[in-house]
């Protein structure tokens, strides 16, 4: 079996928690932190430190607003880290097709 | 594989059938004098842990017997390797059901700023152009202004090409795809209608014309909005609101804009307002793809 796509996996991406942010905000527009929290039922400062990683990456932005005057914090993929999942994607795709063969 | 599952199954609604023998790796639940029935496992996609393989309680199948050790027979076995496989193209499954998930959720946001930008411009200069060389014939208006959304069209269509290839990307995009689908009915139904109605109607003024145009115009950019940044449906509903309130205001005050007007107002709404939305995307187009 060949090794390369294993060693090209995104390793921000290849984290579970990660991995699952991004699965969420790959198949929606944005979502809140809270949104994203109670679905993946994760706590506020592991995601937050997850999300930071992925923020620092380029993968996720960040916006910070007000609704009814309380702080509102949304997340949602940028063009790069939608590429870098997609790319992540296609990987496993070719790594699924590499076991099937063997 | 399989059969490793099931040895080591814990599954409760499992443990209590009895199984005692096995079919190339399925366990048979009951073989009678006319049946032999198998239960194959099914895979699922856990939405909180991706690829994670549980074994449950599959689908059960039913073979009917023809005689006495049928079950070594070459097509039971085919329906057995197929069947297999069934079962275990679960990550191409479920990275397929990402992919259409990623594909359905993707805004479409291609040279938009630039687009609006160019459209608000030639819709403009056009309006002046129009008036200036004074095209009231209603049959003059329409070709006009045909003429000119063609011309807004084609270099549209040279920009998202332009971008797409720098980006490496396919121009006929699933977002691309589903913008045009969107706003394909209501450009069909504005055209043919207008046409329609300056074919037939010898009474019918310039003004009706644009608003019907611009009206429509609206509709498709609010359909097309579910798929594109949240402002354009806004400026589907400006178009929409702006156009039907000028009809309720001449209609209701008994109002006769002079006959050069129409190119003014066709002017406002697809030069005017483009302009405006193209400006605003242009300085907070950067600031959002940064964040």
């Amino acid at each position: 079996m060949n090794p390369e796509p294993f060693h090209n996996l995104d390793r921000i991406i290849h984290e579970k928690g990660r991995m699952t942010i991004m699965s969420l905000l790959a198949a929606s527009q944005e979502l809140s932190f809270t949104e994203i929290r109670d679905t993946l039922g994760m706590t506020d400062g592991n995601l937050s430190v997850h999300i930071r990683t992925l923020q620092e990456a380029g993968y996720v932005g960040v916006t910070k607003t007000f609704r009814n005057r309380k702080p509102l914090t949304t997340c949602s993929l940028t063009r790069q880290g939608r590429k870098a999942f997609e790319t992540y994607i296609n990987l496993l795709g070719e790594i699924v097709k590499q076991s099937r063969a063997t | 594989m399989l059969r490793k599952s099931a040895a080591r199954c814990t599954c409760p609604e499992m443990a209590v059938i009895p199984i005692t023998e096995f079919l190339c790796g399925f366990p048979i639940l009951e073989i009678t004098h006319f049946h032999v029935t198998i239960v194959t496992w099914k895979c699922y996609l856990d939405s909180s842990a991706f690829f994670r393989r549980q074994p449950r309680l599959g689908n059960i199948f039913v073979f009917r017997r023809q005689k006495e050790g049928c079950k070594k027979k070459l097509d039971v076995f085919n329906f057995m390797i197929q069947s297999n496989d069934m079962q275990s193209n679960w990550p191409e499954q479920n990275l397929q059901v990402i992919r259409t998930l990623m594909e359905r959720s993707a805004v479409y946001r291609r040279a938009l700023a630039p687009i609006m930008l160019m459209a608000g411009a030639v819709g403009t200069l056009a309006a002046l152009a129009g008036w200036k060389l004074k095209l009231d014939q209603p049959l003059n208006f329409f070709r006009y202004w045909s003429a000119i959304s063609v011309l807004v069209l084609v270099p549209a269509f040279l920009m998202v090409r332009r971008q797409a290839l720098q980006a490496k990307e396919p121009v006929w995009s699933p977002p691309t795809r589903r913008v045009i689908q969107a706003l394909l009915p209501a450009c069909v139904v504005g055209f043919g209608l207008v046409l329609v109605m300056v074919l037939t109607l010898p009474s019918l003024d310039n003004l009706t014309q644009a608003l019907t145009w611009i009206m429509i115009y609206g509709c498709g950019l609010h359909a097309a909005g579910f798929f594109m940044p949240r402002g354009i449906k806004l400026l589907g509903w400006i178009f929409i609101i702006g156009a039907g309130a000028l009809v309720a205001w001449c209609l209701g005050m008994h109002v006769r804009l002079p006959p050069d007007s129409p190119h003014f107002v066709m002017g406002f709404f697809f030069g005017g307002l483009h302009l405006a939305y193209g400006i605003y995307l242009y300085f907070t187009e950067q600031k959002s793809n940064e964040t």
